[in-house]
Parts: C-alpha cells; sequence; structure tokens
C-alpha cells in the first residue's frame, strides 16, 4: 500500500501477516518487498483480536531531496536566479551595480545587486546562501523580468523552497492583497516562512501549522503547496522499487528480515556480479507521504479484524452478472465493492463517530453528515484516496459509476483536488492484490480505515446444525467464501466497542444482503 | 531617543536646512524606523539652495558644476534613482516612507493632487512618468528606492522657487561632451505653484499636507506631528552624512563615462570609470596624458576645461 498525495492526509502502511491457518496464496508481488514481513499465528477458531500499534516506529533515516535540478550535480545544485516582478508593470530595468562577483559567499538576504527603472532604484536580495558562479547581466544592460540574473551554487541542499525560483523582489500593491493580510493575522509563523508563503501565493490561513502552538512550518508549506498540485503533476511517477528503497525500509523492520530475498542473492552471487548501490533523491509525492507519515505516527491506533461470509454476496453478484449483457459486465468490475460501500455508510448511520474527523490538537471530534467514502486506488502513478460524496444518498448503481469514474481518473493520474480531499471514511481493497489481514493506518482527520482482503473459500463448521452426537469428525462443514477484514481506528475517540459494533453490524449487512438493498 | 523610530503614521518636519543632513536623515528614519504595514511616515523637508543628482546620474551632465562652485550652491547625489533637481527653501521636498508592500508611487502622487487642486483650485494631474504637471509645465518629479523592509517615494513642490536659479544651475555645456550610461534627466519647462495661486506658501503647504495626511491615512490620532531637529541624531546619522558629503560618493559614484575635449577640431576623449581617468585617446602634443591618466576627474576638471579650444 503506498501513499497518497492528499493535503494532510497520512500514508497507509499494512504489514501483511502471512498466515499458515488461512490458505492465502501470499502473493510475492514487488508490493510486498516494500513492507517487512512479520510472522505471527493466530489461533485456530479465533477470528477476533486487536493488535495495539506502537507509534515509536519513527523513521530515522534522512532524507535530503533536491527541488531544483538545473545541473545534475549531486554534491550542490546550481541554482539560477531570476529576477523577479517588481510590480507597477514594470517589465525591464536596467542592471545598475553589481555587489557581489562570481565566487562570493552569499547568505540569503544578502544585497545582490541593484536596479533601476523608471525612477525607481531597486535593491535585489538573495534568496539562497551559497557561492556566485555566474553573473549573468552586464551593467548598464536592459534586463527583462524573468531573465536569470545570476547563477548561484547552494551551500545547503533545499528543503525550504519549492516551486518558484525567481528573486525576491517582494511585488507591490498589486500583490494579492488578500494574502497579504492573511500573513498579518496572528498566525504564528516566522518571517522567513512567511516570506515563503508570500512568494508562493500561499494564504497562511490556508495552511495548517504542525509545529508547536500550530506553528506554521515549512513542511507545512510544502506539503500544502504539492498537495494543492493536482497529481497529474507528479507524471514522472514515483520510481519502481530499487534495490535501495528495499534497504531503507528494512531498517525500519522491528524483527529480522525473512531470509528469502537474502538468500536468493547469496545464491546468485556466484554467477552475477554485485549490483551498484543507487541513490535516489525523494521527490514529489513520495516526499508529501514521507512528511504524513511522520505526522500519523503519533497517533494512538488499535486494529480490530474480522471474518465476514461473503457467500449471500457472491450469489447475488453471480445472478447479475449472468443477468447483463456484455457491454453492462465489463462496468460492473468490482461489482463487491459498491455494495461494501453502501453497507459501510448505513452502518456509520447507526455508529456516527467513526465518520467524524478529529483535528490535530484533539480538542474537538467534528461529527460529519456526509459519508464521503474514500477508496485506496493503486496506479502505476501512485496510491490515491479519491472518495465518494455523499454515499449515503447514493444508491449502489450510482455508487458504481462514481468508483469507475474515480478509478479511470486515477489510472491517468487525473484526480481532482475536490476527488482527493474531504473523505469521512476510507476503505482499502487490498484483497485485489493478495493479503488476509493487516494493520492499516488512519488517514488523518478521520478517525477510522478498513482494509478488505482477499475473499478465499473456507470450510467453515456449520454452528446450526443440532448435533448432540459429540463425535465431531462427522460434521458438515460447507465451503463458504470468507473475506477478511481489519480495522484501524484512532484510539483516542473510539474505543474497541464502538468498532466490534460497527464491524458486526457491516458483518450482519454483508452476510444478509436483501437488508442492505432494502434501506 | 526610541520614540523618534517608532512606527505608525506619523509626520515629521526637519527644522534643518542642510541637504546631506536631511538626505541622511531621510535614509537613518527609513531604514531603522519600525514600518508598520498599512502606515506611512510624511517628512517634510527643504533645503537651502543645492542641486540634487540622482543615484546614476553624471554631476558634470547635468549641472553647471563651475556656477554651483562660484555662488556656492551645495552639490549633492541622493540614494534613490531619476533625475536631477534644484532644492530652495521655496521647494518643498516631500517623502513618503512605508513597509516594501505598502509601496505606491501612484497613491502617493494623486494624495497631493487632489488635496492641492481641492484646497488651492489648481488643474494639477499626474502623468505616466510619475511627475505632476500643471497644464504643460513640470511643478513635481519623483524618486523612490525599494529595499526588502521598506520602501521611499519623494519628490519635491515648486512652491516659490527661484527659477531663474534653477535654469541656470541646471544648465550644463558638458552634456553633449559626455557619452555614458548614466542615467539621464527628462527636462521639462517649470513653474511655481505660487505663479498660479499666489495665495499659496510653504507654511500654507505644509499644514494642509499634515491635515489631509492623517485623513487621507484615517489616522486619529492627529498629534502624532513633530518637528525634529537632526542634529540631536547626530551621532546615529553622522556615517550617512559624511558618505552624502564625501568627494567619493559624490564624484566618483558616477557610471563610467568618456567626456570629450575639443582642441581646435580634434577630438581627445577621457574616459572615466569610478571618478577615475583611466583612458585618453587623443593627440600626445595637445594633451600631456601622463598627468592625467590616474587622477581624479573632478580634481583636474578644470585642467581639462581649459583644453577646450575651438
Amino acid at each position: 500500500m503506498l501513499a497518497r498525495p492528499v493535503c494532510l492526509d497520512t500514508l497507509l502502511r499494512c504489514f501483511v501477516f502471512p498466515s499458515s491457518c488461512f490458505r492465502n496464496t501470499f502473493n510475492r508481488s514487488s508490493f510486498n518487498q516494500f513492507f517487512p514481513i512479520v510472522s505471527s499465528s493466530f489461533s485456530h477458531g479465533q477470528s477476533i483480536f486487536t493488535i495495539p500499534i506502537s507509534s515509536n516506529n519513527v523513521s530515522t533515516i534522512k532524507f535530503s531531496f533536491r527541488s531544483y535540478s538545473i545541473s545534475s550535480s549531486r554534491s550542490s545544485p546550481v541554482v539560477q536566479f531570476k529576477l523577479a516582478d517588481i510590480g507597477e508593470g514594470i517589465r525591464e530595468v536596467e542592471i545598475i551595480e553589481w555587489y557581489v562577483q562570481v565566487g562570493d559567499n552569499v547568505k540569503q538576504f544578502d544585497k545582490i545587486c541593484e536596479v533601476q527603472s523608471d525612477k525607481a532604484n531597486v535593491t535585489i536580495i538573495s534568496r539562497y546562501g551559497g557561492t556566485i558562479v555566474k553573473l549573468h547581466q552586464n551593467i548598464s544592460k536592459a534586463a527583462k523580468v524573468g531573465e536569470p540574473l545570476v547563477d548561484i551554487k547552494l551551500e545547503h541542499d533545499l528543503d525550504v523552497l519549492t516551486g518558484t525560483k525567481t528573486a525576491t523582489i517582494m511585488t507591490d500593491d498589486t500583490f494579492d492583497s488578500a494574502v497579504y493580510k492573511d500573513s498579518l493575522a496572528n498566525i504564528l509563523v516566522t518571517p522567513a516562512i512567511r516570506q515563503m508563503a508570500k512568494e508562493l501565493q500561499i494564504s497562511l490561513n490556508d495552511v495548517q501549522g504542525t509545529g508547536k502552538d500550530g506553528r506554521i512550518l515549512k513542511e507545512d508549506i510544502i506539503r500544502f503547496k504539492s498537495a494543492k498540485s493536482t497529481p497529474s503533476k507528479f507524471s514522472s511517477g514515483i520510481p519502481p522499487p530499487s534495490p535501495t528503497a528495499v534497504k531503507q525500509t528494512s531498517r525500519l523492520r522491528p524483527t529480522p528480515v525473512p531470509t528469502s530475498s537474502s538468500l536468493k542473492k547469496a545464491s546468485d552471487h556466484s554467477v552475477t556480479k554485485a549490483k551498484n548501490d543507487r541513490n535516489e533523491p525523494i521527490q514529489g509525492t513520495r516526499k508529501t507521504i514521507i512528511q504524513t507519515m511522520i505526522q500519523t505516527s503519533s497517533i494512538p491506533h488499535f486494529t480490530y479484524c474480522d471474518e465476514y461470509d461473503m457467500t449471500q454476496l457472491e450469489k447475488i453478484r453471480k445472478q447479475l452478472k449472468n443477468q447483463l449483457n456484455n457491454k453492462q459486465k465489463q462496468k460492473q468490475v468490482h461489482s463487491y465493492m459498491p455494495f461494501i460501500i453502501k453497507a459501510c455508510s448505513l452502518a456509520l448511520c447507526d455508529y456516527p463517530i467513526l465518520n467524524a474527523h478529529i483535528d490535530s490538537k484533539c480538542e474537538t471530534i467534528a461529527y460529519k453528515g456526509s459519508h464521503n467514502v474514500g477508496i485506496i486506488i493503486h496506479t502505476k502513478h501512485g496510491s490515491f484516496v479519491p472518495n465518494i460524496k455523499n454515499v449515503q444518498q447514493l444508491s449502489i448503481g450510482q455508487i458504481t459509476y462514481e468508483l469507475n469514474r474515480l478509478q479511470e481518473l486515477a489510472q491517468n493520474a487525473n484526480l481532482s483536488t475536490e476527488d482527493l480531499t474531504n473523505g469521512t471514511f476510507s476503505l482499502s481493497n487490498i484483497g485485489d492484490i493478495g493479503g488476509t489481514y493487516t494493520v492499516p493506518v488512519v488517514l488523518s482527520p478521520e478517525v477510522v480505515i478498513g482494509a478488505l482482503g482477499k475473499i478465499f473459500r473456507q470450510a467453515v463448521p456449520d454452528e446450526d446444525e443440532q448435533n448432540s452426537d459429540e463425535n465431531k469428525e462427522y460434521c458438515s462443514s460447507p465451503i463458504h467464501s470468507m473475506m477478511s477484514v481489519s480495522w484501524s481506528a484512532d484510539h483516542r475517540v473510539i474505543d474497541g466497542a464502538t468498532m466490534a459494533r460497527f464491524s458486526n453490524r457491516l458483518k450482519f449487512l454483508l452476510e444478509n444482503p436483501l437488508h442492505t438493498l432494502i434501506n | 531617543m526610541q520614540s523618534i523610530l517608532r512606527g505608525g503614521n506619523r509626520v515629521l518636519i526637519s527644522k534643518s536646512t542642510n541637504v546631506y543632513t536631511n538626505l541622511a536623515l531621510e535614509r537613518y528614519l527609513a531604514e531603522n524606523i519600525k514600518h508598520q504595514p498599512k502606515t506611512r511616515l510624511l517628512l517634510l523637508w527643504r533645503n537651502q539652495p543645492c542641486v540634487v543628482v540622482g543615484r546614476y546620474q553624471n554631476p558634470f551632465a547635468e549641472s553647471d558644476i563651475k556656477y554651483l562652485a562660484e555662488k556656492q550652491i551645495d552639490l549633492a547625489r541622493r540614494y534613490s534613482g531619476g533625475g536631477t533637481c534644484y532644492h530652495d527653501l521655496g521647494n518643498l521636498n516631500v517623502t513618503i516612507v512605508t513597509t516594501r508592500e505598502d509601496y505606491n508611487r501612484k497613491k502617493n502622487l494623486h494624495w497631493i493632487v487632489n488635496t492641492l487642486n481641492e484646497a488651492f483650485n489648481l488643474t494639477l494631474h499626474v502623468t505616466d512618468r510619475d511627475d505632476i504637471f500643471l497644464d504643460t509645465f513640470k511643478v513635481t518629479g519623483s524618486a523612490s528606492r525599494l529595499e526588502r523592509l521598506y520602501a521611499y517615494h519623494h519628490f519635491t513642490l515648486l512652491i516659490n522657487s527661484c527659477l531663474n536659479d534653477l535654469r541656470r544651475s541646471l544648465k550644463s555645456e558638458d552634456q553633449i561632451k559626455i557619452t555614458s550610461k548614466a542615467t539621464p534627466s527628462v527636462r521639462s519647462s517649470v513653474l511655481n505653484l505660487a505663479d498660479r495661486n499666489n495665495s499659496i506658501t510653504y507654511e500654507k503647504t505644509i499644514a494642509l499636507l499634515i491635515e489631509k495626511f492623517f485623513q487621507w491615512n484615517n489616522e486619529k490620532n492627529t498629534t502624532n506631528c513633530d518637528y525634529i531637529d537632526p542634529l540631536l541624531y547626530y551621532e546615529q546619522m553622522k556615517d550617512f552624512e559624511n558618505e552624502l558629503k564625501s568627494q567619493k560618493f559624490l564624484y566618483q559614484a558616477t557610471p563610467p563615462f568618456v567626456y570629450t575635449v575639443e582642441h581646435e577640431k580634434q577630438p581627445i576623449e577621457i574616459s572615466v570609470s569610478n571618478g577615475i581617468i583611466t583612458d585618453i585617446k587623443g593627440n600626445d602634443s595637445i594633451i600631456d596624458k601622463k598627468n592625467f591618466l590616474g587622477q581624479l576627474f573632478h580634481a583636474v576638471y578644470h585642467n581639462i576645461q581649459k583644453l577646450n579650444k575651438t
């Protein structure tokens, strides 16, 4: 399960538990390489258990990345510092004086040069710290807005500035006064961050601060900025799993690595040459994922798992399939999901606390009126969690249509911000890929998330049979289709009983589909 | 002392008429006051007769240096750009200092125009180049300086200046002799406001501006108006003042130029950079290059002038 680039939402992290008790084809897809495999055993017959998650799985890996890459130098990037808009409709200025030379060391806010335009002299200050590599303009030359002024070799890898690469001449009153006004309000933010927000044209009111006292930090601005951009911008996509990525995640694991992969390597060692290490800077979606991941580690989770008997639902699905013609069949790809989504919505009506948002300070539980059910979709561009709005008002057919629409958009990385925000309840269908029980991570500010495992056929002892005969060898065991389900919830807000009851209600609705259809 | 640097909507009137002191004061206040957003500082000042050139101008091209020396008219270079102007006691200087974001020349000028038109029944208008004209005559020229945290816009207002002296001082015969990339002045015919409405005086004008300033900024506290004696802050300002007075800043901050002397139809080209003669092209017999190369141009200026013979 990978992440989704939605503002302020967290990474869905799943630990897959293969269990010898369940006949389950453990899918060794590349997806599994990412995640630690912790073996555990479940006692037979017990299908309900809670697994508390410790929230101190803090990543100690330091990620550094470049937000620009003019040159391909990895050691320290060279940034082209361009002439920004001075305002007043000025397009062209004259370079009057250089305050720096090639080779000079500049700090942020140091003077770079002075320009003049129409009787206004402006001192241009540096946005970055570093060494001057090149001066692009000569004195008394006319420079147009947008043209490069200097090249600066940065001292440190940047994690501060994303977006524009232009000189920090702040615009004048033609600048959006609304944005400026916000920075004057009592928002806790340092002047450097204020400036950054101004340059990126972000209103500080929109950004949620995660620092002390709700202070807005650099990371918040970055996250907001990248969340604002639609996913289509990340068309470069998350790179395919590399040996380095696997190595890094291995450091997160609390238990030793299963030896399958390492064994494979050992056996290959004599035959093939050792592969070179590969470093990959963290960019784009992944950076957001990491940020949100770190944030979510503070939420105390508990997980509740169960199995739902999908036999009845399966029968209905078969029925529908046979009745539809070919064209309609193609559209009904995930015919379980819409049903499950609708059932969830019905169950949420009885347990509204599970359809709530909690703020980061944990001061208010916001019960949300509409059930905006998010579905985690995996695409080659990454994982997204678009949500279907107002499920409580939609019929199953309408939900199907919506689901297909979102899936198509996701495959093309065309989801809109509207689709990706304001979710209240999330579901992940990992059963698509494989696996049974997981420990999903709640997507803040939601309070619960469900992961649906694979549906597999299992012999279930018939509880109804009145077998006074103690001879258990002969009890009948019809084959049922069972789906394993894992729910994770924010333990600050949700208690085990509520979760269990909700799950039972959902279980009832899915095992007796007619009740779902009636509603 | 600290109170002088407080922010908010304020008016300060300088008691000094020394151009260097006033320019230093202007910069000192702009750099050190904690400017609050959406507030303005109004600084009113006037000088004894002087010529003030813009930051990147060539004083030789802008004014008659000899005449200035004769008449003991001060020559100063200011920190903001733009053109050259002549100041005397009939010429009011107005500076409006704000935060960088609040910088808006047009607003300032429109305020002045509206205030003066209303009070004195005039027909002033603002031009594209941020000047104020009364019909076809210029009464105001403006210039500004933008820094990271503050910006100021200053302009002059010809109330009842001595226009003859103005014309004489700003006339430069060297203008045609100099080729450079320094900011050229755009000359216009000028007019005093008092010539149009003879009830206008300096005192009336500043009283009017002070009153209207607080109204313009919606400031209820109209007591924030002080006379300021810059001499009291001499210690804090002396660096600026010394720089402004220095020959280095006055002459050597000129952008590079070439001064052409014609000696009996033979041109001699003198290249000056940073105020120092770096190159001379011309007939060796006319000019003894050794004497001039490496010299400060303004120091040997009168000798060079002597070479000028037709």
